[in-house]
Formats: structure tokens, sequence, C-alpha cells
């Protein structure tokens, strides 16, 4: 069966990551409240940016890089161990996503492909939930100010 | 749009989404390994220094700036000017032609059009010169700004 250029198969799998990624996202809430708690000192536009940079990064080195230069040179990234324990929890998606597209069954090109679209789908989701739960714990957030 | 020219594309979105996986893996494991190498060279200035590389790097339109601004270096360095950095540069700048080499090997850009044989190679050079900056200020003493 085809819906247009979609075929059934094509449908399915796509509906399964679907569901993958958002059991993941959901699974990511303990841990983005705790790392949420660390960035209490951080400025609103460094969550900012890191949401604006996850969001635009087109490789996952693009993320990495910015965090790593962002903890090398900001000591409120470094202090409360928010930038050292922002890349632990990352470095663990290439795996994840190996996990998801396997259990999939994609293989060959398409799996590389996907595996690399799921880690940055899955890095836009734990920095979101991240930016959440600062943004809950620190009012005023939207005006630029924490009050 | 045409078939020639959703054959272009196509080869286009593969080609660019193989130099992702490249990026991610072998240059960001090379910066790696490099700056663990020379991680006893790891001063505030020289941070400074790699900013120079990463301007030379993204200023040109091919990857022999970045080559040549290592060399240069290198030279300046055995001049006596900087000798504790002669390690780093004359290893960087090997660094930079073994990138440049893999890149052409990787993508068998003996094969391709001309255009994509100067872009890949420096697009490499631009994203190994970004991951060991970042590699070096992850590891560099904290605290430069707020």
């Amino acid at each position: 069966m085809t819906l247009g250029n979609v075929s059934a198969e094509d449908l399915s799998w796509k509906w399964k990551l679907r569901n993958q990624l958002s059991r993941y996202s959901d699974g990511f809430f303990p841990a983005a409240e705790q790392l949420a708690r660390k960035a209490a000192d951080l400025d609103t536009s460094q969550i900012r940016k890191l949401q604006a940079v996850a969001y635009c990064a087109v490789k996952f080195s693009d993320l990495i890089d910015y965090i790593k230069i962002q903890t090398g040179r900001r000591p409120k990234w470094s202090a409360s161990g928010f930038g050292a324990n922002l890349l632990e929890v990352l470095a663990g998606f290439p795996q994840k996503a190996q996990g998801i597209v396997d259990q999939l069954g994609l293989e060959g090109d398409l799996a590389d492909e996907i595996k690399m679209q799921v880690q940055l789908t899955l890095c836009r989701e734990f920095v979101k939930h991240v930016a959440a739960h600062y943004q809950y714990s620190n009012p005023g957030w939207d005006r630029g100010s924490r009050q | 749009m045409s078939q020639t020219s959703q054959e272009f594309a196509s080869a286009v979105a593969q080609l660019q989404w193989r130099f992702v996986r490249f990026s991610d893996s072998v240059l960001v494991t090379r910066a790696g390994e490099f700056c663990r190498k020379h991680l006893f060279n790891l001063r505030g200035s020289q941070l400074a220094q790699l900013s120079g590389l990463a301007n030379a790097a993204w200023a040109s339109t091919n990857q022999f700036a970045a080559i040549k601004y290592c060399a240069h270096q290198a030279e300046k360095a055995s001049r006596g000017e900087r000798a504790e950095m002669y390690a780093l540069w004359s290893d960087l700048e090997r660094e930079l032609k073994a990138v440049t080499a893999e890149t052409r090997k990787t993508f068998d850009l003996e094969r391709v059009d001309p255009a994509i044989v100067e872009q890949l190679p420096l697009a490499a050079v631009r994203d190994f010169v970004r991951h060991l900056t970042a590699e070096y200020t992850f590891r560099s003493t904290n605290g430069q700004k707020g």
C-alpha cells in the first residue's frame, strides 16, 4: 500500500522512530531537571544561546564544540559542573541513537543518516528540557532578568 | 526539476551527510588525539595562537592557507622566537596535511568535480581546527569571561 510517494513500510518505521524519540525524550526529565539546577548561576542569554546552537547545529560536533568552548571560557559553566555534566549526558546519545536505529531494523546509508539525525534530535530534546526547567525555577527568564 | 538536476541534488545531499559523518567521527578523534599529545603546551597565549590558525582557515578559499600558517609559525618558532611552540606547529602542519589527504582518500576526490576537490579538504581543515580549538579551550584553565 502507498500513500502518495510514501510506502507503508516507510510510514511504519517513521512512526516507530517518532514513538521511540518521544519515549527517550520523556525519560530525560530527571537528568535535565538535575542539570538545570546546576545551571542556576548561568545567565539567561547563555541558556538561550545553548538552545539556539542545539537547534541550528548541522553536526553533533557543532554542539559539542560549543559546549566545550563555553566550559573552557566561562567559570559559570565549569564551577557547578554544568558544562562537563552536559557533555557527559550528550556523549551517550550516539550509542542511544545506534540502539534506536538497530531496533528499527534500518541498514546501510539510510541507517547512518537516520542515526545522525536521531542523535541531534535527542540533543535538542534534552537541551529543551534543561531550558524549560531553568525557566521554571528562574521566573522572569523571558524578560531577560531573573527575579 | 529535470532528471539530471535531481540526480545532482541527490548526490550533493549524500556528499553533505557523508561529510557530516566524517567530521563527527574521524576529525573529532584526530583533534582529540592531537590535543592529548600536545597537552603540555597548553597556555592562554597559545590558545590565542590557535585563534590565528582558525582565522587563517576561515578567511582563505583553499586548504593551503592554514597549512602555510602552521609552517610559518613553525619557522618562526625554530628561529627561537617561541622555541617551545616548534613541536606543536610542525606537528600541526603535518596533521593538517594528513587531514586533507584522508579527506581526498575517503571521498575519492580524484573522480569528482574539481570545485568539490577544492572545497571538501578546506571544509575538513576548518572543521578540524574548530574541533581542536574546542578541545583545547575545554582543557584549558577556565574563567577568562563571566
